[in-house]
């Protein structure tokens, strides 16, 4: 079908309207309230166009094209409605542009520019408006607001929590919150981009630097596994404010809060500015060249076989390559990435994180299920994709130990305690093999004796439901980060694989942080060298390397609190020889821990890759220059190689780094286990005590992340805990009064409480949103609450 | 109750009763017979539409569309959910005969919405009461429902067919563009009172997504009896292109003001005369013929004028919804204009820009020029802001917010200028009022 | 997270409330808003923010969702309230047959200004025509029409106010 606009001849698909077909076709029709990523509002009246042979002008973005019309965007109907459309929009707007933060980016200012008239004719009083405080991310100036409803609709249709409205009416209409209630989307950010005026401004940088002053690098979120893609602004040698970078693939033109604002990290207090040497009992800055002094002789000194080293999911590529790589060089094969993870029972079979399916795929799936996975705050662009499918009407189902908070609806919710996940899980497949019995295609599993125990029975439809869902085609299931923690962990990823083949379920395993597939397959493990090639020399897993007490311990990029066996670790760390860092951050209380700390630049601050779930490589160039004395990692690291005698080649670019390690591991394929009948459940503990769920808080989850202020000024309620009625009332807990002190080993804690049906029976959760949370204890641990 | 001349055929009939409002008089008029005979005989919806488009009826809402080619926009083969909405959110300034069918004739209202429904196919029919209502005109409207479900004319399996409509009473919470048609809709749906852009059009996507025909109360309270009486005999009233009857509200300075349902195309002299004739027998000024948001038009004109749509179209307004308000020779206009701004830049919805911008902005150059303060360059602005404003909104109000203003400049420019001129007006003799040219103006001002 | 709500609807207005949803589609429960608003006001004279959480909450909605409502509908009040609301129609009939003198008439009466609200009364300041233009002036006490005021008539009208226990 063919229009003509401007007597351009321009074909459309049934139901395109004038301001898509326009678009496509390179003809600019001015716009406000269109966005193409939200339902059309028609309100703004910016895009009014003639039809030929209609005498209204018509909006071009909610107006279908017509076979045969003609329309024309510069004819004198068209270009006065924009003018006088322009005109109204400005006679109650401020004017401020010198002091906005949008100028220079403008969409009003632009259009202003081209379609408005040179003088105002508006004399009466301008509207003012009151600013509410809507939390630590977002500036409103909401004076300056032209009504276009994009982020009202932002917040209904992509964010999936309607937070902003129009309140009121006429033209004393406000766009606000409730109240003074606090956004509360772990994808609020985005309504800064969307807002054509600077309404809402970025809080951290508000007012404090200009468009045209910034320089811009791409650059890949350091926190997600899904590898969204952004823009950093850099100001004199810092970031300024991060935006999304589009990638339709992955995260299309959204990133979510925790990648727009964990830059300011980088100023933290807690910045490791020199490197800092243990002399004499004392921790000292010190120069370069004696740090590396003193590493060299005490590596000389030390038993690489009672030596482990300890890298983080988050580093680059290239890090995780040069650490291994140099570590194995000097013949130390303790080498472990999975700091969290709290059992390692079969680790031979491990799957690592993956998806099955391309990530911009998500959407078009007919049925998901999330095993304990937040997922709306722990990867909200993934949570957006399902929030998508969700729309297409997919089944959506979760079993969990917490009702999280998701922008989407569930079809069956499934709370259970913690205990319960294998069995849960074996339920499924028991109900499975019945239901299959005829399917030749299939392969079959026999669940061990030993597992079979704790089957249950086919009584609960939640079960069947969920089954059932899977059972359509186009599915997949989510496996929560969350799980790490728990002693089941590796049982839980075979069932769920099993679950997955029966069912001809896709799978993911989500990662915790930015590179844990680059982990893997950079050979950050102690059994298996980069590419997945099995080790020669065995080594210790993380767990095996905390407990026994090593003589020296070498940890890259990780907070101790980012460790399961975090108290364990504390105490070996003590009692230990050597023990080395590579940190960006450390605070004042484990920095006593160390003998060396080597000044590390942040992932911002350094080129670098990530590979994301879907083994996507991403590649990112620096976005400044290192601050302080810190050094990119991948230098250190190669000068450490040359230090302990490695053979390198003449050349020392970052790029040939990157293009060995490319070389090396590019089309590694993962493994996939098989076998589980020697698989045995581990019980946490006792059933007599309650048991401790809850993950990482989204902006508690990385060293980076924990130092972002405004982030962690987000959530007020962050540091309660939560329990339901039931569980306090059995527990003889006094309902009147809000605080109660928990109980862990032998470590106890004053804390607040709130009651929350949301958490399953016998069960307390505490979100790890506080450094005392990590000294209380570990999750899915035995637990016990008392009154105050 | 005013009981007026034997002129109230159609939607006023059971005003000559004593309980206008009761079922039992209703149906002793002859009410709910065609609703049974409709049950009885199960004619083809298409049937019902076509009587309703070959009788001439239009909407009495304000725009006067063909009302039977309006429910033929429904596709009458797909299964989905259809509703039918009766507008009785009255609240053009000047209008208040549907308030009078909800208080005395809710029976006509209630037939006329389940033909309606039967023609479209609905099964659920809503009838939307503007807020204010919420005392006495909800109530005669609930009972008038509860005796017709009571007798079995509503509900299911009516009259033990299986026809099945449900009509239900709905009320709003004051906003004048709900009585917009999407605005309503939305309304309905538990929402601020937006209007909704076009396409797609109610009948296609309407209420909760569905297919949906609303009509005004009037329009719906017409039905019957063209039904029974046949679209021939509404159409031999009136004029070829207005058939019928129509309720005018004959407020302002008169000195009988009241709601006059008369034939179409009658002389606009006979309307005043029923109305008793300009208050205080001064002379007639200007007239408003159809709700506070067409154009005004100067009383002599009007005198020369019939009450029918076309007949007002030629004399520079609008027929709208028939509310018809008469200004004695002593008015004001600039305060006249100056209310009237007021109300929409109160009632704007605020959705789109050249409305809730532009509303005010004329209220305030109004605000300025009334208070004394204003310039001939104000002037100029607030002409040319009506055109700037009119066919670029999202829905009428728009229009309806430009129009007067426009039409008041237009005709009463003088009173704006002596305005200017930080004079009153001296409303005695408009006639002879000394025309002043910008020019000679700029030379008084010095 | 538990929320704590304030205000507790009433199980009369409750079950109001859902005969009331009954009207329409049954995933629908925004249509039972402006209903609860005008119930809840009725109680309590104007609606107060725990009303509004209280309705989000019964209906499983959005509290800005029930706020937007609250503050577009006119006849809704959020800032407290005399026990009557008087709303003199003061739009172009009305104007016409001399509605603004008794408006005055009424603020010099009661000693409040149009808008404002007496710990009896309150004056709407009412934008709207209220559909009675042919028994000019007119206006609404608490809902209820009277039509074709005179100063006598106000009188009357206040008089049985004062009197009512
Ligand atoms: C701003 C505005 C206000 C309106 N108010 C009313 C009203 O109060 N009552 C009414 O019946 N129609 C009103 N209408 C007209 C309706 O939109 C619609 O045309 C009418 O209900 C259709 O019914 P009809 O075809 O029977 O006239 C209004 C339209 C606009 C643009
Ligand atoms: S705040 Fe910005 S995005 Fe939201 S309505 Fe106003 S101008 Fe539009
Ligand atoms: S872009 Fe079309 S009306 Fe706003």
């Amino acid at each position: 079908m063919k229009i003509k606009i401007n007597n351009i001849e321009c074909t459309f698909s049934k139901g395109e309207t004038l301001i898509q077909v326009a678009d496509r076709n390179g003809i600019h029709i001015p716009r406000f309230c269109y966005h193409e990523k939200l339902s059309i509002a028609a309100n703004c009246r910016m895009c009014l166009v003639e039809q030929v042979g209609v005498n209204k002008p018509q909006p071009a973005c909610s107006t279908p094209a017509v076979e045969n019309q003609e329309y024309l965007t510069q004819s004198n109907l068209a270009v006065n409605s924009q003018k006088n459309t322009m005109e109204f929009l400005l006679i109650n707007h401020p004017l401020d542009c010198p002091v906005c933060d949008q100028g220079g980016m403008c969409e009003l200012q632009d259009q202003a520019l081209m379609h408005g008239r040179v003088k105002s004719r508006y004399e009466q009083e301008k509207r003012v408006v009151l600013d509410h405080y809507i939390g630590p991310l977002i500036k409103t100036n909401m004076t300056r607001c032209i009504h276009c409803t994009r982020c009202v609709r932002y917040g209904e249709e992509i964010a999936g929590i309607k937070e902003f409205g129009a309140v009121g009416r006429g033209e004393s209409m406000e766009i606000r919150t409730y109240l003074t209630s606090a956004i509360d989307s772990p994808m609020s950010g985005n309504m800064i981009d969307i807002c054509p005026v600077g309404a809402l401004n970025a809080a951290p940088s508000h007012m404090r630097g200009r468009t045209w002053e910034l320089e811009e690098v791409k650059y890949i979120s350091p926190h997600d596994c899904v590898g969204s893609n952004m823009n950093l602004h850099i100001l004199d040698n810092s970031i300024f404010r991060v935006v999304p970078h589009e990638n339709k693939k992955i995260n299309e033109t959204w990133i979510s809060d925790r990648d727009r604002f964990s830059y300011e990290a980088i100023e933290h207090k807690d910045r490791v500015k020199k490197p800092i040497a243990k002399i004499n009992g004392r921790h000292i800055e010190v120069e370069w060249e004696q740090a590396f002094e003193i590493i060299k002789n005490k590596m000389a000194d030390i038993d690489p076989g009672s030596t482990a080293g300890f890298i983080s999911a988050g580093s680059t590529v290239e890090e995780q390559y040069l650490f291994q790589k140099w570590l194995r060089e000097n013949n130390i094969f303790n080498i472990d990435h999975r700091v969290s993870q709290s059992n390692f029972d079969y680790e031979e079979d491990d799957i690592f994180p993956k998806i099955d399916i391309p990530i911009k795929d998500i959407e078009n799936c007919k049925s998901i299920l999330l095993i304990d996975s937040n997922v709306t705050y722990e990867q909200p662009i993934l949570s957006h994709k399902i929030r998508k499918a969700f729309l297409k009407e997919a089944k959506i189902n979760s079993i969990h130990t917490y009702s999280y908070k998701n922008n989407f609806n569930l079809n069956n919710s499934l709370l259970i305690n913690p205990n319960n996940f294998s069995e849960t899980l074996i339920d499924i497949i028991e109900y499975l093999s019945v239901i299959t019995v005829n399917d030749k295609t299939l392969k079959k599993f026999t669940i061990p004796e030993t597992i079979k125990n704790k089957f249950k029975g086919l009584t609960n439809t939640n079960i069947i439901e969920i089954t059932n869902d899977l059972l359509l085609k186009n599915s997949i299931i989510f496996l929560g980060s969350n799980l790490k923690n728990h002693p089941d962990f590796q049982l839980l990823k075979i069932l769920t694989n099993i679950i997955s083949i029966y069912t001809k379920s896709n799978t993911c395993y989500l990662g915790e942080k930015s590179n844990e597939a680059g982990a893997w397959l950079t050979g950050c493990l102690p059994k298996r060298r980069e590419g997945f090639a099995l080790a020669k020399h065995q080594g210790f897993n993380a767990k095996e390397s905390i407990q026994r007490k090593l003589d020296s311990y070498i940890i890259y990029n990780l907070d101790l609190i980012d460790f399961y066996y975090y108290s364990e670790l504390k105490k070996s760390l003590e009692n230990s020889k050597f023990v080395l860092g590579f940190q960006s951050f450390v605070t004042e209380e484990e920095k006593t821990l160390y003998d060396v700390i080597l000044p590390l630049a942040t992932t911002f601050e350094s080129p670098g890759t990530f590979i994301n779930i879907e083994k996507e490589w991403q590649s990112f160039a620096q976005g400044c220059m290192p601050h302080y004395d810190s050094k990119e990692g991948w230098k250190i690291l190669t000068k450490l190689r040359l230090e302990s005698g490695s053979q390198l080649s003449n050349s020392l670019d970052y790029i040939d780094i990157l293009n060995e390690v490319d070389h090396i591991i590019r089309n590694t394929e993962s493994i996939e286990p098989t076998k589980i009948e020697n698989y045995k459940i581990n019980e946490i503990k006792s059933n007599s005590y309650l048991t401790r769920t809850g993950g990482n808080y989204c902006y508690f989850s990385d060293n980076i992340t924990r130092r972002s202020i405004s982030l962690n000024t987000v959530n007020k309620n962050k540091n309660l805990v939560y329990v339901n009625k039931k569980t306090l009332v059995e527990n003889n807990i006094d309902l009147e009064k809000n605080k109660v002190i928990l109980k862990q080993g032998d470590k106890s804690l004053l804390v607040k409480l709130l009651v929350d049906e949301n958490v399953s029976d016998n069960c307390i959760y505490i979100s790890n949103s506080n450094r005392e949370h990590f000294e209380l204890g570990k999750q899915y641990q035995p637990i016990v609450i008392e009154n105050v | 109750m005013k009981n007026k001349l034997s002129i109230n055929e159609l939607c006023y009939s059971t005003l000559s009763s004593d309980k206008p409002n009761s079922f039992d008089t209703y149906v002793s008029q002859g009410g709910y017979e065609t609703w049974k005979k409709i049950i009885k005989e199960m004619p083809d919806r298409k049937e019902i539409i076509n009587a309703v488009i070959e009788s001439g009826l239009r909407g009495r809402g304000g725009a006067g569309f063909s009302t039977g080619r309006k429910w033929s926009f429904i596709n009458q083969d797909s299964d989905a959910i259809k509703y039918l909405v009766c507008n009785a959110d009255e609240s053009e300034p000047g209008t208040c005969k549907d308030r009078d069918i909800l208080r005395y004739n809710p029976h006509a209202l209630l037939e006329g919405m389940l033909i309606a429904s039967y023609a479209i196919g609905a099964e659920t029919a809503y009838c939307y009461l503007r807020g204010e209502f919420i005392d006495d005109v909800y109530k005669s409207v609930k009972d008038a429902l509860k005796d017709a479900y009571e007798n079995k004319l509503i509900g299911k399996n009516i009259l033990k067919t299986n026809v099945s409509i449900d009509i239900h009473d709905l009320i709003g919470a004051g906003a004048y563009i709900v009585g917009e048609e999407t605005a309503m809709l939305e309304s309905i749906e538990g929402k601020k009172g937006f209007p909704r852009y076009k396409p797609p059009f109610p009948a296609v996507k309407g209420l909760f997504g569905s297919p949906t025909i609303i009509n005004n109360v009037e329009t719906l309270a017409s039905i019957p009896k063209i039904i029974s009486k046949g679209p021939g005999w509404f159409s031999s009233f009136g004029t070829k292109d207005s058939a019928g009857f129509k309720c005018f509200s004959v407020s302002g300075h008169v000195n009988n003001p009241g709601n006059f349902e008369i034939p179409l195309g009658t002389p606009f002299k006979t309307l005043l005369e029923l109305a008793g004739g300009v208050k205080d027998g001064k002379k007639l000024k200007a007239v408003i013929p159809g709700g506070s948001s067409v154009p005004v038009v100067p009383g002599d004109i009007m005198l020369n004028t019939d009450m029918d749509y076309e007949s007002i179209v030629n004399a520079g307004s609008l027929l709208g919804s028939g509310a018809v308000i008469i200004m004695d020779e002593d008015t004001n206009m600039v305060e006249v204009i100056h209310r009237i701004a007021r109300f929409y830049y109160s009632e704007s919805c605020g959705q789109c820009t050249p409305c809730r911008e532009g509303t005010g902005w004329m209220f305030k150059v109004i605000d300025k020029i009334l208070k004394g303060n204003g310039t001939l360059d104000d002037l100029k602005t607030l002409e040319s802001i009506p055109s700037m404003i009119s066919g670029s909104t999202i829905c009428a109000l728009g229009d309806a917010a430009a129009m007067p203003v426009e039409s008041f400049i237009k005709h009463y420019r003088s009173e704006f200028l002596q305005y200017i001129k930080n004079q009153k007006v001296d409303p005695i003799d408009t006639n002879n009022f000394a025309k002043i040219s910008d020019k000679e103006f700029v030379l008084n001002r010095k | 997270m538990q929320e704590n709500i304030k205000y507790n609807i009433s199980s009369e207005n409750s079950s109001k409330i859902n005969q009331w949803l009954s009207k329409f589609p049954d995933d629908q429960k925004k249509p039972a808003i402006i209903y609860a608003l005008h119930l809840i006001q009725k109680e309590n004279k104007y609606i107060k923010s725990e009303h509004v959480d209280a309705v989000a909450n019964f209906l499983g909605l959005k509290k800005i969702d029930v706020y937007e409502v609250a503050s577009f509908y006119s006849m809704f009040e959020t800032e407290h309230v005399g026990k009557h609301t008087i709303s003199v129609c003061t739009n172009v009939s009305c104007m016409l047959n001399g509605s603004d003198e008794i408006l005055q008439y009424i603020e010099n009466k009661l000693k409040i200004k149009v808008g404002e609200s007496s710990e009896k009364y309150f004056l709407k300041d009412e934008r709207e025509c209220l559909a009675a233009c042919c028994g000019a002036p007119m206006m609404q006490v608490d809902h209820k029409y009277y039509e074709n005021l005179t100063k006598e008539k106000i009188d009357l009208i206040l008089e049985g106010l004062e009197n009512e226990k």
